[in-house]
């Protein structure tokens, strides 16, 4: 049978792919795409989390809000991110993550 | 049977979230996140958070992931050449991962309350609830013996945390605004 | 005065005058330094006429050292020993110092001279006077120091230089043998180095010390430790090398130094200890054998020498091999006998051929000179006097004490008897060719032509030497002046070592004036003798094996540790940190995101595995 344990072994995987998407990729929207994965991987965790702790009979809805509020907070996030990228590229030319060493030193 | 549904899907989202970090053009990459997306949506659903995995195929897979596609296509990104030198991050990133996964292996084999499986509702008792006196709809829901995800969500959401909720909803607005300005062009640049 | 005042105006009046001569030498001129230096040695020769047959007494001067377990000070020990050694050195230093007033009357740094003569007489004076090893081994350092200083008087010339060095550099090898006698001594004894207190340590009976019960082999290192010292002082093989080289100091200066007192200090000392070295009968027997191995070694050399004074400190050489054997076969009076005759006719022979040598305007070659019997009488007189003493001839003082280390040798060691008997016929060889070849036939060169008699300065002390040089080893001279009274008894075969004797001065002298009369340039040519032996050249080598292997090693060992450890690796340290560190700021943003994972995994370790422990 399917416990708490498997869902969040699931969420680990998939967490564990986006960060070595985030590492290993040169394109800066994979990247980003991979950073969406790891997003939705901690969304999983807590959803689990809500529906094996139920103190009054119902699954525990504070940690389903706070999965609402990630979400929100995802989608705005992508929508500034990407206006970055835009201008980004627009500098540069390239969505290659090697083009943008401006942090150096 | 629920249990191979469990895996079925599961395997889906970790397929294709794989296939998101191999696929070479970023188009295909997309379309992996998405497929991804749904799988975990059905992961959701499985785990009676209904409202909550709707959000995920409506705002992320329809929203956000489009939103990466218009980008994309606007910009005019071909697929990634295989480069030389490109080795380090590659093996950095493996092994990241892997030393991740074992970690979470570890913490799950000592993690005893996690072991138990899906407790059952007990949708009778919840209608006795004090706080859900004056809420007839949901009540009379429980009474039928359905959970009224929304519903219940909603309650949680407007009665517990309301100031969050004005909170995000300036927030996505300043996100508005700074996409509108950072994608403006300069004035100079149009006029030359 | 008292005897312990007057020991302390001897000891310390030319010290005073030394120092005095540094400080005003560039206010005053040389006439008052010069006077300083010669009424200094005035006053020491007649105090230590006046102290000549007093009672044996000991002192102290100065309290030097007084600490739990060492107790040592500046002392004197007045005996026949001591007060007969200070006459000669007083005497002969007063005569030294008024024939330099001739000598050195064109030299430019005549103060310096006479304060270094002054220097070396408090030196060896505290030698002769030292009632302990320690005060003994200061000044005898302070007397290599001396000898430095007047070797090296002409040390613009870089041969002066070298000999100096040579002189300071053999006999401080030397004399860390003598070190390591002293420090045996001192440990064996439990911290006694007085002479009478060691004796006392030594002695058998109720009140034996610690230094009877001592092993053999303690007495033995003991013994050949100090025989070290005098190897070095007195030019024993094989620490015989500087004494030829030290030549090239002025004439005076061998004739004091290297004649007459520095190095029979090397010979006084053994007698001193003597009581010490006959507890060994090894170290006997080897100070007996290089005594007489350098007598003919040293002979062996001067056949073939042609320098004046090379020849002579050739002689001084074998005789003082003598010396050291006498001391070895148990005859110390006979050596201390002969020390005291050697030191006048020795001091005499170089003073005259100072004569020579300012006679033919500074010409030391003997193949450069030639009639100077008719051009210079008085001083052929004295030389010849002086040359006969040293052969031997019967009547004169050498002879007799030459005669009492022959029958020593007779009755102790076969072999050692004909060795010194074969170097007895090479000296009076060597000799009568160097005195043949200079003095008679004709004048080879233009300046001996024109030799002309020294003046009388340097002729009177030539004159009242040669007295000596006749009379000292008789009776009525002996006794009060004598350093030690010889033994009366010759033991058996005493007619057969005087007709030994007596044969091979005769065929010496008879074959060296057949071989020379009236020839112009030599006819023996042994290589062999005249490089002497090549033994400069093999300590040469010696000395640049072990330099050479010296400076690989050092050079090894600090291009490993001193450059590698200490230069190197920090460097290399902080390249390599330097790079990781700067590996860490690259820019790239793949690298920032792998450092976050790697801190999250940690974090993650750390949360689930080190702390729930605690």
């Amino acid at each position: 049978m399917i416990t708490l344990n498997h869902y969040l072994l699931v969420a680990g995987v998939l967490f564990a792919i986006g960060l070595a998407g985030v590492v290993a990729r040169r394109n800066i929207l994979t990247i980003f795409m991979c950073l969406e994965m790891m997003l939705s991987a901690a969304n999983l965790t807590l959803v689990a989390f809500t529906r094996f702790h139920t103190p009054v009979g119902v699954p525990d809805y504070s940690a389903q809000s706070l999965v609402f509020f990630t979400i929100t907070v995802a989608a705005a996030e992508v929508a500034v991110g990407l206006a970055i990228i835009v201008a980004l590229f627009r500098a540069r030319q390239s969505v290659s993550v090697e083009s943008v060493t401006k942090l150096q030193g | 049977m629920p249990s191979l549904l469990f895996y079925f899907f599961a395997a889906i989202t970790l397929l294709f979230g794989a296939g998101v970090v191999l696929a070479r053009n970023p188009v295909a990459s997309a379309m992996s996140l998405v497929v991804s997306f749904v799988g975990l949506a059905a992961l959701f659903i499985s785990l009676d958070a209904y409202f909550i995995g709707t959000l995920q195929i409506l705002v992320y897979a329809g929203a956000v992931m489009v939103l990466f596609l218009f980008i994309i296509m606007l910009l005019d990104i071909k697929a990634e050449e295989l480069k030389k030198g490109n080795v380090m991050p590659i093996v950095g990133g493996v092994f990241l991962a892997a030393l991740f996964t074992f970690q979470v292996v570890t913490v799950l084999d000592g993690f005893k309350a996690g072991d138990k499986p899906l407790p059952a509702l007990d949708l009778a008792k919840a209608a006795e609830a004090p706080e859900l006196a004056k809420m007839p709809s949901i009540t009379n829901d429980l009474k039928a013996g359905s959970l009224p995800d929304a519903k219940l969500m909603g309650l949680t959401l407007f009665k517990d945390y309301p100031l969050h909720l004005q909170i995000v909803g300036l927030l996505l607005l300043a996100g508005t605004v700074g996409v509108v300005v950072l994608s403006k062009r300069d004035r100079k640049e149009e006029e030359a | 005065m008292n005897q312990q005042s007057a020991v302390t105006l001897i000891l310390l009046l030319p010290l005073f005058a030394a120092f005095s001569i540094l400080v005003l030498k560039r206010f005053v001129g040389d006439f008052v330094c010069k006077t300083i230096s010669v009424a200094s040695a005035f006053i020491c020769f007649v105090t230590s006429c006046i102290l000549l047959g007093a009672e044996p007494v000991t002192g102290t001067i100065l309290t030097f050292i007084d600490v739990p377990g060492l107790s040592a000070d500046i002392g004197f020990i007045l005996d026949q020993q001591s007060a007969g050694m200070m006459f000669i050195v007083t005497f002969i230093g007063l005569l030294v110092h008024v024939y330099s007033l001739g000598y050195m009357s064109e030299d430019e740094s005549q103060s310096r001279f006479f304060g270094s003569l002054s220097m070396f007489m408090f030196s060896m004076t505290g030698i002769v006077l030292a009632d302990n090893l320690l005060m003994m081994f200061v000044f005898w350092e302070l007397v290599g120091l001396s000898s430095y200083l007047l070797i090296g008087h002409w040390f613009e010339k870089p041969s002066a230089a070298e000999a100096a060095k040579k002189a300071f550099l053999t006999n401080r090898i030397g004399d860390f043998g003598f070190m390591i006698g002293i420090l045996t001594l001192f440990a064996a004894s439990n911290g006694e180095i007085s002479f009478a207190a060691l004796k006392e340590s030594l002695s058998a009976g109720s009140t034996s010390g610690p230094l009877h019960d001592a092993p053999a082999w303690v007495m033995t290192l003991a013994a050949l430790g100090l025989f070290m010292g005098a190897v070095g002082k007195s030019a024993q093989v094989p620490l015989h090398v500087w004494l030829p080289d030290a030549m090239e100091g002025p004439t005076p200066v061998s004739a004091l130094i290297h004649a007459a007192t520095m190095v029979a200090a090397g010979v006084y000392m053994l007698v001193r200890v003597s009581f010490i070295l006959v507890e060994s009968e090894l170290a006997m027997q080897i100070i007996a054998g290089i005594g007489g191995f350098t007598a003919l070694f040293a002979a062996l050399m001067a056949v073939q020498q042609n320098d004046i004074k090379r020849i002579l400190a050739y002689s001084t050489l074998s005789q003082l091999g003598y010396m050291v054997m006498a001391v070895g076969l148990g005859a110390g009076e006979a050596g201390m006998f002969h020390l005291y005759t050697h030191a006048f006719f020795k001091a005499l022979l170089f003073l005259g051929a100072g004569a020579v040598i300012y006679a033919c305007h500074h010409e030391q070659d003997i193949w450069k000179m030639g009639g100077l019997r008719k051009q210079t009488p008085a001083t052929f007189l004295t030389f010849a006097i002086g040359t006969l003493a040293l052969m031997g001839l019967p009547g004169m003082s050498g002879f007799f004490s030459k005669e009492e280390i022959l029958g020593a040798a007779h009755h102790e060691c076969s072999w050692l008897f004909w060795s010194s008997a074969f170097t007895a016929l090479l000296t009076s060889f060597y000799m009568t060719r160097c005195v043949v070849v200079a003095f008679f036939g004709k004048a080879r060169t233009e300046h001996a032509s024109h030799a002309h008699e020294a003046p009388m300065i340097m002729v009177a002390p030539l004159l009242l030497l040669s007295i000596f040089a006749i009379f000292s080893g008789y009776g009525f001279f002996s006794g009060r002046l004598q350093a030690m009274v010889p033994h009366a008894d010759h033991g058996e075969g005493h007619t057969f070592v005087m007709a030994v004797s007596i044969a091979a001065v005769v065929i010496g002298a008879g074959l060296g004036f057949f071989l020379y009369n009236g020839k112009d340039k030599d006819p023996l040519n042994i290589k062999l003798f005249a490089n002497k032996f090549y033994i400069d050249e093999i300590y040469a080598f010696i000395v640049k094996v072990f330099q050479d292997g010296l400076a690989w090693l050092v050079t090894g060992l600090e291009s490993i540790f001193v450059d590698g450890l200490v230069a190197r690796l920090p460097a290399a340290i902080a390249c390599r940190v330097g790079k990781t560190a700067r590996a860490m700021q690259s820019g790239q943003l793949q690298g920032y995101t792998f450092a976050l994972g790697l801190g999250l995994l940690l974090a993650i370790y750390l949360v689930s595995q080190v702390l729930p422990r605690h």
